[in-house]
């Protein structure tokens, strides 16, 4: 607050009472030991070099095969939080993957963490799956990344005598961030015959809470009309290389 | 920090020494202040320098063109180039420990010349047969090393697999026309500043077998720095 007015001024050839002095001087150093406030200080004067920098929190960041990271940024008005896998040769045509045979498949929405276990030390990550950190109230904002293939799906079918195969074009697949268990953003079916890279944004309140975003993703087969006898099915993997997410806690 | 002065009792001599000392420290400390001399929450918005919006979020730097067709037929990740050349150069920006560097990329793939190799005209020799690719590159303005950064964006122009069908009768489709992105959340987790001469958007195809080219168009490219 402002320093407060002299409360007994000293004159002209009178001699200085102490307790007046006392007063005085500790009223004006009071405010500078801790008490200035936003009415002290000047307006629009505060840039980049007077906030504190930011404080890093590295869970895991390893270099071995590809790049398993999950890392926090806890700033004074936001925190950044990453959790991604990223082959760091991507002409690795071994595809460093995250594969889902059809028999891995459940109904309704999949966890990618599922098969994205990255153990490190005795601790479980799932880095480009999962990010786990201790929200402020305020807003989530952020990104999720997903480089999948669902490659084409054939049949082969009786056709009177002749055995004729057929592509199966009745496959979606469908991408979702969730927050707490609670889907904040989802990209609709999208008809995955290939190789597709997903940039999902999403948004959402959040209060003071521990928090966990993670990417899911649910495989849909709309069994179409087959007339003749199936022989034999051929479901292709899906698969998941490349992935990220990113959030952005912007405190209130 | 806090500062100290005399405190006089009744019938005590003020020596002249000892006040000016004390203004001597007032005045020290008004001009260093800190932490501990100011309350909590007294920073406001207004408070923040709006100067460029130079505060929480600096150096935002954006390109876009939607006239130039490019061509991308190497399988060498090159620049994408659609004059602009898709570089954001810094000259030096150090980016501290936990700071952020946030990229976003996205463009049209407006064409593509797919090709059926003899001998696999029903399926792929691998996942990357038929695709094309996007990755952030940046080079590092101290040592001079240009390394790629943060995952690739891949896209396939075929819904062919790698499993070979039964016969080679099932149908192609051909997957052109569609609006690629590419992000990424550069957080320098690392113990030392890293310092940046530029970064920039480069793209392959990245088996000439199958996709000899890929026609790329009306791309944008963002980046901007976050440090509080």
């Amino acid at each position: 607050m402002a320093r407060q007015y002299t409360q007994r001024a000293f004159i002209g050839g009178n001699l200085a009472n102490a307790d007046d002095w006392n007063s005085e001087m500790n009223s004006s150093v009071s405010e500078i030991n801790g008490q200035l406030d936003q009415n002290n200080m000047p307006l629009s004067t505060v840039d980049d070099s007077k906030v504190a920098d930011p404080i890093l929190d590295v869970e895991l960041d390893t270099t071995v095969i590809s790049r398993y990271l999950v890392a926090h940024s806890y700033m004074p008005s936001q925190s950044y939080h990453v959790s991604s896998l990223v082959d760091d040769d991507p002409t690795d045509v071994t595809f460093e993957t995250s594969t889902w045979a059809p028999d891995d498949w459940f109904l309704g929405w999949q966890r990618l963490s599922q098969k994205r276990l990255t153990p490190n030390f005795g601790t479980n990550y799932y880095a480009g799956a999962e990010v786990q950190f201790e929200a402020k109230e305020g807003m989530l904002v952020g990104e999720i990344l997903i480089d999948a293939s669902w490659r084409q799906s054939f049949r082969q079918v009786n056709v009177e005598g002749d055995l004729v195969t057929k592509e199966r074009n009745d496959g979606f697949i469908e991408f979702g961030a969730f927050c707490n268990d609670v889907c904040i953003a989802r990209s609709d079916l999208q008809w995955l015959g290939g190789r597709f890279t997903f940039v999902l944004p999403f948004s959402t309140p959040i209060g003071s809470t521990g928090c966990i975003v993670d990417i899911r993703f649910r495989l849909i087969f709309i069994n179409g009309k087959e007339i003749n006898p199936i022989i034999s099915e051929s479901i292709a993997s899906f698969k998941v290389r490349d992935s990220s997410i990113f959030v952005r806690n912007q405190y209130r | 920090m806090p500062v100290s002065v005399d405190t006089y009792e009744g019938g005590d001599a003020m020596v002249a020494a000892d006040v000016n000392a004390d203004y001597a420290a007032i005045a020290a400390e008004t001009a260093i202040l800190d932490d501990e001399n100011t309350r909590s929450e007294w920073c406001s918005r207004q408070h923040i320098s709006q100067a460029g919006n130079a505060t929480f979020n600096l150096n935002f730097a954006q390109l876009e063109d939607s006239n130039t067709t490019q061509v991308v037929n190497s399988t060498t990740f090159a620049q994408v180039n659609l004059v602009p050349a898709f570089r954001i150069t810094y000259g030096g920006l150090v980016l501290q420990p936990g700071e952020v560097l946030r990229c976003h990329f996205d463009i049209n793939a407006i064409a593509a010349t797919i090709l059926s190799p003899a001998g696999t005209p029903g399926y792929l020799a691998n996942e990357d047969s038929d695709c094309y690719q996007f990755r952030f590159f940046f080079r590092n303005f101290v040592s001079g090393v240009v390394a790629g950064f943060g995952p690739t964006a891949t896209y396939s122009t075929t819904n062919k697999g790698t499993t070979v069908p039964p016969s080679t009768g099932i149908q192609s489709v051909d997957r052109i026309g569609q609006r690629c992105s590419l992000h990424n959340c550069f957080l320098n987790a690392t113990a030392a500043a890293i310092s940046f001469d530029w970064i920039e958007v480069r793209a392959r195809v990245c088996d000439t077998a199958y996709l000899s080219s890929v026609s790329i168009k009306e791309g944008t490219f963002q980046v901007f720095r976050a440090l509080h």
